[in-house]
Formats: C-alpha cells, sequence, structure tokens
C-alpha cells in the first residue's frame, strides 16, 4: 500500500488487467506516442496526459495500439473487438470528441445486446478525459456524463479520487457490458492511499464520503472536492453534512441517496454539467418523486451555467461550481 | 487529575497521517466527563469523534474547526481547574516547541510492515519493540495484523513484537492455494517463524488465530513458549456460522457494518474507518475467495479441535474471553490442566483485544512471565 | 479456385435460398405481417454468396439495412430469421432486433446494421481480434455505395492498413443510396479508387456473376487470412426493388427497371452451369422445390409464433445492472 496519483491508479489498474488477461488491449491516440516519428521512439506520450505511460514497454505495440486521428475507428474497432473476444479499452482522448464518434457509442455498442436479443455482449472500456479548469475552452472542457447517462446499455463512471479510479476501473475492465470510465483532468495528481493489489469496486454503490445528519450534499468527480470543501465551511458553524459520491451514474445508487434525504431532509447536488438534463437535474428528480415527504425544503442544483465552457481564467472559474455557491446553497435549504 | 493532560489528534489506522477538525462538542472552560464526545476529526476518507479520555477542564482548544493536522499534534489540553493559565501556557509552548524533534522520533519507531517469500506465499508482518524474547500475535478470521494496533505498542515496551497477516488477510497473499486446513495454516505460520529467524516464541491468538497457535503448540511443542488465546476457536464452543456466512457475503457497507458490529460489546466501537478498512480489504482480488475457504474449514472444524491440539502442552495457557462474545461464546469446557488462568472480560465480547486491549496486553504480559 | 460440383450446388442453394426467402417476405410484408419495414436483397444475391463461400463461422462479417441475403449466405437459421422479421418469440434476436438488425454471432454474423456506414469499425474490430488472438480469421464488411461516402468507412479503411487488420471490404454498388444516384452521390464515380488510395488492392467486379465474385473475393481473403493486410471489392449488383419494400422508386426510368432484371444473377449461373454441363436443370429444379417448401414452413410458423412476452422489454439491455 502506498500514495499514489489518481494517474498512477488508473496506469496500475491497466498494468496488473493486462498482465491478468491477454484479452486485455488500449486503443487510442498516441496511447504510447510516437510511431512513425523521427526519433523512432515508441511512448513518446504514454497517452497526452502520461496515463499509459510505460504500458507499451511492458506489452508492446500489439496491445497498447495507436491509432490515427479516427475516432469512430476507435470506438467502433474496439466495439467489435469486444463482441468477438477481446476486451478493449479504447481512449477517447477529450471527451469533447465524442461528436465524431457518438454512432459507435450509442447506437452500437450500448444497442448490441438488446438488438440481438441477449446473444452478444460487449466488454469494453471507453476511458475518456472530462472537465474544466485547465483553460482547454469550449471543446475540451465539458463534463458530458449526463448523454451517456441517458442511454440505455451504457454504464458511466466517475471516480472522484484514486483509490476509486483504481478499483472502478479494475470493475469496468472486468465487466461484460461497455462502460464509460471519466478521468476528470483536474484530478490526476490527486494523491490517495492506493494498495498495491488488485481489487474491484461494485457500480452502483455510493461511497459516503462524510457522515452528516443536517443536509445532504450529492456530488460526482471533481465536484466531490468542491462539496467536501463546502461541508468543512459549514461545519465550522456546527453544520453537519452528508456528502454523496454515487461514483457510477448509470447504474446510480437511489438507495443511498434517498435514505440520506429521509435523514437529512434537505439536498444540494453539485454536478459540473450545465443543468438541463443533467445529473444534478436527474437527481433532484428522484428526491421530487421518490422521497417528496421527506423534504423540508426545496432541492437546490448547484451547476455549471447554461453555456460552454469559455476560454478566459476568469470566466472558467465563474462556470465550475464553486465552494462557495455549495456553501451558500446548504445555508438557503437550513433555513427553510 | 491534577496533572495537565493533553489531547493529540490520534492515528487511527496505519495509513492515517492528518485529520481536520470538524467541530468540538465541549467549549473551553467546562467539564467534560471520560468517554464524553470531544471532538469530531475528518481524514479524507472518515470522520470520527473522539472522546474525552480521562475527566477533566477543558483549559484550551488549541485547533481550529475546519483547521488539518498531522497526527500526534496537541489540539487541546484537559487539567484541573486549579492549574493556573501560565501553567497551561508554558505547558503548551514547551510542546509545541519540541513538537518536530518528537515526532521525527515517533516516525522513526513506528516502522513500516515487511514482508517475507514462504515460495507460493508472500506473508506481511510488522515488528515493534526489542528484547529476548518475541511475541507472535496472530488475528482471526477476517482481521489483520491492525488488530493489535492497541495490544501491540504495550507489549513492544517490554518485549519484541511481532503480528502476522495470516494468508488471505491484510497484506498477505489472498492465494490459499495448497491450504486444505487449519493445520496446513499451523505449518505455514511455523516455516514463517523459520523464515524470521524466530527459534521459539510467545504465541498470541486471536479466534481462529488462537486455534492455529495451539495446532501449532501440537506440532512442534518446543518452539512454543506460552500461549495466550483470545476467544480461541475450538475450545468448546463452534465458531457463529451466521456470523460467518454473514461477513463472507457482505458486499455493502451496511452489510459489513451490521456483520462488524456483532463482534464487539459497544457497537459504536465500529468505526468508519473499520468498515472502510473492511469493506477495502474485502474488494481485494482474492479476498472473498479465500474468506469463503477459511469460513468452510472454520464449519468444519472439530469443536474441541484446539483443546485436544494443546491436551499433552507442557507451558503456560492463558484463555482471554469477553463475556459478551457470541461470535465464538465462553465456554465451560476449559478445565484441562495446562489451562493457567481463564480471563473473562465484562467490557468484551469477541474482540477483546481491541475493546480492553489494557486487559489483554497485562494478561499476555502475565502470562509470558510465567513461562520464564 | 475451382468450385467442385457440391461448390456449384451449394453456391445455388445459398442464392435461391435468398431469392426465395426475399420473395416470401414480400408477399407477408404485402399483406400486413410484418411490421416495420424491409429492404429486400433481390438482384445482389451472388454478391453475399461469391463471398461468404469462402469463410466460415469463425470469420464475421458485418452487414447493412440490406441484410437478409447476407445472413443466409453466412449460415443463420433461416426459421430463426422469419420469425425475426415477423417479431416472434423465437427469433434469432427474440424478436427484438427485427429486419434490420439480424445476428447470430456463434455464425459469425455479427449484425444487420442500420446505420448506413455503421459496420466498418465494428469489422476491422473483429480484425483486430483475429489479429490479436492469432486465430487465422478474417472479417468482412459489407457496404452499400451510400455507405461509401461515410466517414466511418474512410476511418475504417485507413485504420485497417494502418493496422494491417485481416478486413475484406465488399462494396455492394446497386446504382443507389435511397433514392439518389452513384452518378450523382459519389464524387469520381469510382468507389475502388477512393479504396486503392487509402493503400489496398481494390478491384471492381460484376456482381452479379457468381463465379467472377468468388474467384476476387478468393484472392481478397486469402491475402487476409495470409496476414497481407485488407482489400476492397466494388460489385456492381443492381436491386430490382426499391430502396425498401413499398418504394414507388420514381427515380428508376421504366426502362432501367425492365433491363436491371435481365442481370439476374440467378438465371445467369444457370445458364453457366447448365451450358457447361456441370450440373443439369433437374438438379436445380430439385434444388428449387426444396428451398420452396423450407421457405413455405418457416413462414407459416413465424406467422402463427407468438410475440414476445412484455417481460422482454427490459430483458437483456446489460449483461448485469
Amino acid at each position: 500500500m502506498a500514495k499514489k496519483t489518481y494517474r498512477q491508479a488508473i496506469n496500475e489498474a491497466l498494468r496488473q488487467e493486462m498482465a491478468r488477461d491477454a484479452d486485455v488491449v488500449i486503443i487510442g491516440e498516441d496511447v504510447a506516442g510516437g510511431q512513425g516519428g523521427s526519433a523512432g521512439v515508441l511512448d513518446a506520450y504514454g497517452g497526452v496526459m502520461g496515463v499509459t505511460k510505460g504500458l507499451v514497454g511492458m506489452f508492446g505495440p500489439e496491445r497498447v495500439i495507436d491509432t490515427p486521428i479516427s475516432e469512430s475507428a476507435i470506438i467502433g474497432m474496439a466495439v467489435g473487438a469486444a463482441n468477438t473476444g477481446l476486451r478493449p479499452v479504447a481512449e477517447l482522448m477529450f471527451v469533447d470528441f465524442l461528436g465524431v464518434c457518438f454512432d459507435q457509442l450509442f447506437n452500437q455498442a450500448a444497442k448490441v445486446r438488446y438488438m440481438f436479443g441477449g446473444k452478444a455482449k460487449t466488454p469494453m472500456v471507453m476511458r475518456s478525459m472530462i472537465g474544466a479548469g485547465l483553460c482547454a475552452a469550449a471543446q475540451h472542457s465539458q463534463t458530458l456524463h449526463p448523454i451517456f447517462t441517458h442511454v440505455p446499455g451504457l454504464k458511466v463512471v466517475m471516480p472522484s479520487g484514486a483509490y476509486d479510479a483504481k478499483g472502478l476501473l479494475i470493475e469496468a475492465i472486468r465487466d461484460d457490458d461497455p462502460v464509460i470510465f471519466l478521468e476528470h483532468k483536474a484530478l490526476y495528481e490527486q494523491i490517495e492511499e492506493v494498495p498495491d493489489e488488485p481489487y474491484m469496486i461494485p457500480f452502483g454503490e455510493a461511497n459516503i464520503i462524510l457522515d452528516g445528519g443536517d443536509v445532504t450534499v450529492v456530488a460526482l468527480s471533481n465536484m466531490v472536492h468542491v462539496a467536501l470543501a463546502a461541508a468543512r465551511s459549514v461545519a465550522k458553524d456546527g453544520v453537519r453534512a452528508e456528502v454523496i459520491d454515487p461514483r457510477t451514474t448509470s447504474p446510480l445508487d437511489e438507495d443511498t441517496i434517498l435514505e440520506s434525504v429521509a435523514k437529512t431532509g434537505r439536498l444540494v447536488i453539485v454536478d459540473e454539467s450545465p443543468p438541463r438534463c443533467s445529473l444534478a437535474a436527474d437527481i433532484a428528480a428522484l428526491a421530487v418523486t421518490k422521497a417528496f415527504r421527506d423534504l423540508k425544503a426545496p432541492v437546490e442544483m448547484i451547476t455549471a451555467p447554461h453555456t460552454p465552457v469559455p476560454f478566459a481564467p476568469s470566466l472558467e472559474r465563474l462556470y465550475i461550481p464553486g465552494a462557495d455557491a455549495v456553501t451558500q446553497a446548504v445555508r438557503r435549504v437550513l433555513q427553510s | 487529575m491534577t496533572a495537565i493532560h493533553p489531547i493529540v489528534l490520534p492515528k487511527w489506522g496505519l495509513s492515517m497521517e492528518e485529520g481536520t477538525i470538524i467541530a468540538w462538542h465541549a467549549e473551553e472552560g467546562g467539564f467534560i466527563s471520560k468517554g464524553a464526545d470531544l471532538v469530531d476529526i475528518e481524514t479524507p476518507k472518515i470522520t470520527n469523534t473522539l472522546e474525552a479520555p480521562l475527566s477533566g477542564v477543558l483549559r484550551r482548544r488549541i485547533a481550529e474547526i475546519g483547521g488539518t493536522y498531522p497526527c500526534g499534534s496537541l489540539i487541546a489540553v484537559l487539567a484541573d481547574a486549579g492549574v493556573s493559565d501560565a501553567e497551561i501556557n508554558t505547558y503548551i509552548s514547551a510542546r509545541q516547541a519540541s513538537a518536530g524533534i518528537t515526532d521525527a522520533s515517533e516516525e522513526a519507531s513506528d516502522a513500516d510492515p515487511q514482508t517475507l517469500d514462504l515460495g507460493g506465499h508472500t506473508l506481511r508482518y510488522l515488528v515493534r519493540g526489542e528484547g529476548e524474547a518475541t511475541v507472535l500475535l496472530l488475528h482471526g478470521f477476517g482481521g489483520d495484523l491492525g488488530n493489535w494496533m492497541f495490544v501491540q505498542p504495550k507489549l513492544a515496551e517490554h518485549v519484541r513484537t511481532i503480528a502476522l497477516d495470516l494468508p488471505g488477510h491484510g497484506g498477505s497473499d489472498k492465494d490459499l492455494s495448497g491450504i486444505a486446513s487449519l493445520s496446513d495454516l499451523a505449518d505455514l505460520v511455523l516455516r514463517a517463524m523459520d523464515g524470521m529467524g524466530l527459534a521459539n516464541a510467545h504465541v498470541v491468538g486471536h479466534s481462529m488465530g488462537g486455534l492455529i497457535a495451539a495446532l501449532m503448540a501440537e506440532r512442534q511443542p518446543q518452539r512454543i513458549l506460552s500461549l495466550t488465546l483470545v476467544s480461541p476457536a475450538g475450545f468448546g464452543s463452534p465458531v457463529s456460522t451466521s456470523f460467518l456466512d454473514a461477513f463472507v457475503l457482505a458486499r455493502k457497507r451496511s452489510e459489513v457494518a451490521l456483520a462488524a458490529a456483532q463482534l464487539f460489546s459497544d457497537p459504536t466501537l465500529v468505526s468508519r474507518d473499520m468498515i472502510d478498512a473492511l469493506l477495502r480489504y474485502k474488494r481485494l482480488d482474492g479476498a472473498a475467495e479465500a474468506l469463503s475457504t477459511l469460513a468452510e474449514l472454520l464449519k468444519n472444524t472439530p469443536t474441541a479441535q484446539g483443546l485436544a491440539a494443546i491436551a499433552d502442552f507442557s507451558r503456560p495457557v492463558t484463555l482471554v474471553w469477553g463475556a459478551a462474545d457470541s461470535i465464538v461464546p465462553l465456554s465451560p469446557a476449559q478445565s484441562l490442566p495446562v489451562i493457567r488462568e481463564v480471563i473473562v472480560l465484562d467490557s468484551a465480547a469477541h474482540m477483546a483485544h481491541l475493546e480492553a486491549a489494557d486487559a489483554v496486553a497485562a494478561a499476555i504480559q502475565r502470562n509470558i512471565r510465567s513461562a520464564s | 479456385m475451382q468450385l467442385s460440383r457440391d461448390d456449384l450446388k451449394e453456391a445455388y442453394r445459398r442464392m435461391r435460398t435468398i431469392r426465395a426467402f426475399e420473395e416470401r417476405v414480400k408477399i407477408a410484408f404485402e399483406s400486413g405481417q410484418i411490421p416495420g419495414f424491409v429492404h429486400l436483397y433481390v438482384g445482389q444475391e451472388a454478391a453475399a454468396v461469391g463471398v461468404c463461400l469462402h469463410l466460415s463461422d469463425a470469420d464475421a462479417i458485418g452487414s447493412t439495412h440490406r441484410g437478409h441475403g447476407h445472413c443466409i449466405a453466412k449460415g443463420c437459421d433461416i426459421a430463426g430469421m422469419m420469425l425475426e422479421i415477423f417479431g416472434r418469440q423465437g427469433g434469432l434476436c427474440g424478436g427484438k432486433g427485427g429486419s434490420m438488425h439480424i445476428a447470430d454471432l456463434a455464425k459469425g454474423m455479427l449484425g444487420a446494421n442500420a446505420i448506413v456506414g455503421g459496420n466498418p469499425p465494428l469489422v476491422i474490430g473483429a480484425a483486430l481480434t483475429a489479429k490479436t488472438k492469432r486465430t487465422g480469421a478474417v472479417a468482412v464488411s459489407f457496404l452499400g455505395d451510400g455507405a461509401s461516402n461515410q466517414g466511418t468507412t474512410f476511418e475504417a479503411m485507413n485504420m485497417a492498413v494502418v493496422l494491417k487488420l485481416p478486413v475484406v471490404f465488399v462494396i455492394e454498388n446497386n446504382g443507389y443510396g435511397e433514392g439518389t444516384g452513384v452518378s450523382y452521390a459519389v464524387g469520381a464515380h469510382d468507389i475502388a479508387a477512393r479504396a486503392a488510395a487509402f493503400g489496398m488492392p481494390a478491384h471492381k467486379v460484376d456482381g452479379t456473376d457468381l463465379f467472377a465474385v468468388h474467384e476476387a473475393a478468393g484472392d481478397a481473403v486469402r491475402a487476409a487470412r495470409e496476414g497481407r493486410g485488407p482489400s476492397t471489392l466494388e460489385l456492381h449488383c443492381p436491386r430490382f426493388h426499391g430502396h425498401f419494400l413499398g418504394d414507388p422508386q420514381a427515380y428508376r426510368s421504366a426502362e432501367e427497371l425492365q433491363t436491371v432484371r435481365q442481370h439476374d444473377p440467378l438465371s445467369l449461373f444457370r445458364i453457366k452451369v447448365t451450358e457447361s454441363r456441370l450440373l443439369d436443370s433437374h438438379q436445380l429444379d430439385a434444388i428449387d422445390a426444396e428451398i420452396e417448401a423450407m421457405i413455405d414452413r418457416a413462414a407459416a410458423a413465424a406467422a402463427s409464433a407468438p410475440f414476445p412476452s412484455p417481460s422482454d422489454l427490459i430483458k437483456d439491455v446489460y449483461v448485469s445492472y
């Protein structure tokens, strides 16, 4: 057991699963990097964020497969390979590139099993980078988890820390359904104790990160840390917030959220996507349809605005939900 | 209480290095009773309530709400009302001035666990303390060397101690291939003693570890200097099958919490970090299979296998039992002449070494002394 | 590669089965027995059969919305297909796929695909599996001229060349993408040349001639199996019917509609094998009769089979959830 970064935890999960199962292959742009370059080196990148660094040296270019910039072919190839016996981990470098491969995910990967009457399975993972905070502007900063979550047939995973990242990725690779694994780019340096051994964290089990009886705060991915900062802030006034990280949006652990709301009667949801048809809206709907009588105050949704992600640092800071906004929301629900 | 008593940020488990103050439950200048909630502390994964270790006036709250402090930092001071403010201030300044040095020396003695390769089985163990004699600590089913976190430091003040992770547990290999019985496990621990250069040892075992200790004494009695067994399996009572099943099947936090609560006389002792650690252990590759294998072995173990194993053992044997133990209930069968003492602790259930660590440590020390 | 008499019978049997199946589907559809819509493969039989004669169950194919022919050529169960198209229990996909999503992975049939250009990325995935696991299998992507204009096709062709995948792209140029002609929609009017530009062998072949298709496909499949990478075949094979059944085909002249049937792959085959005395008419007629009876049974069974049960609605979205 050692302290590892989110990046190292993901790399370790990939390495251990590739060592364990020869059917696991990595497919993507510059997952090794350097093919065809004048330097003649492999592993020039190891992924644009270095997440797959070193793997090509261990498993070779036949299992760490550098591809042209062809997202439809990358994702579709992973789907077809999964249908025929491999367990591919395809990398969609930035989730924003979904636009150029969505058909292969939502019409193909997600529907194969149902369309074919349960006679096929698609054990693939699509890893992708999400989130604002690095001034990457409108086409490299979205979260987009609501879009995936909307599609029956896909599972959607959003680890908020290094420990969860490793366990959820191993679960994703061993899972027999297509799994969208969303890594927040602001979390790659996040450090936690991560066991050296492989382990699995089941999907659909929320993590109660902080116990509290006064207000329920649900947050995902990087927003978990925003929620925790807000919880610490209101703790100074003696307010005990329960912070829940659903970890997966599909399946969603409704029970844990509803049990918490039954206890606190107050719900704040923090979501880094725009509000319409977001996870925040989804969880708010869950609370009002299934726990309306438990609610003592209107549900608060702290989300990004209904805009693209801006470039200027000053605007991007405004775009991303912050701890102050969450703190104020917690105070508002407590006053009702 | 006449002295000044420091309250430091506790270290809950091996991995904890710092904590954040969430809320104080007592006001400065107020009297607080031993055991009352004092302060809520959050680690990156857990929040726990620290209770007052003894009664007194909370003279000073040093740590601020929202602040993050390293384990061992002075966060508050308890003292009698009679102690002057000046004395308190002097105490705090002195303590804070030496904090860096003290912490560093504590770090040095707080050694990391080591591993031992027995050809096919890698075992993790933690050595603490020095001395000619060695006490070997064997945890029970589903436990790990951390179960001795309160007992081991106390013993280590006088002797060398080694807490071992049994195969399938903690940081040891989860693969139980080649292990078809608890006797095989006893053989493996004896081989581990070889690997650690231990000609002999005082062996302390809890529950399943207690039975393994007894089986070790049966196989190589000359190497076992004494046996102190805490709620051992195989001493007249079967291990609760409902507990074994619940523990093996528990997947969710709530299920693990329910199973763990059965172990203690005071269920509030089941802290978030304990459940977190159990959950994390159970998620490791191979852990579920290992637990399931061991649970079957325990279910099929003759109820008096341990008693039979030590029938001819000539060195001191002490049994320690929590009166409220419902996992391996206290049995009237322990009347063998080799059993020197049976200690029943009212304030404990199955985990006496966690619930009544002082009493268990004292019992071990008495038993060791009687052996020499 | 020479075709034995048994091979020839098998080739004819598969083509005849496709023809009979499609004609029966047409009758059933027009009498209201089949929900949704269907796209018939009539006129293109030699394409699917000429290619699939080189394939075993271990090889994979990806198909299109006009997929019945590919399914039959690849060995899918006829009764199961008919049940599926009727939307009934016991269909190859339990009645949840229908005409445009028939699949049978055990037969290497990765599915008809209702997205034009949907299958090439999937098929190169099957080829990647074959290459990675060194199974010696090949994967074939059946496409239309319409899909030749899709980016997914270009991406998959380039990827297949880059990764040297054992794949054959079979582009069935039937002259129309829905109601728009190739002469309008395909720039330069030359699909094979596009494929060749990616760096792979690409040939134009008469898709109504079973023998020509069989020979060209043999070379392409062999190259793939031997690790020499992908190839493309552009097969010219006009469809007899419209884009979908019921399509009034206002975009086709009366003259074209008449001449198209002069290139009937089954008639051409019959003439060739009987003139060369490889098979005689009686043998072929016997096969016709046998197949007619089989299709009768399949259609009757499909018409009387129960629809899926309500509980099937939420089944098989996931392996586990």
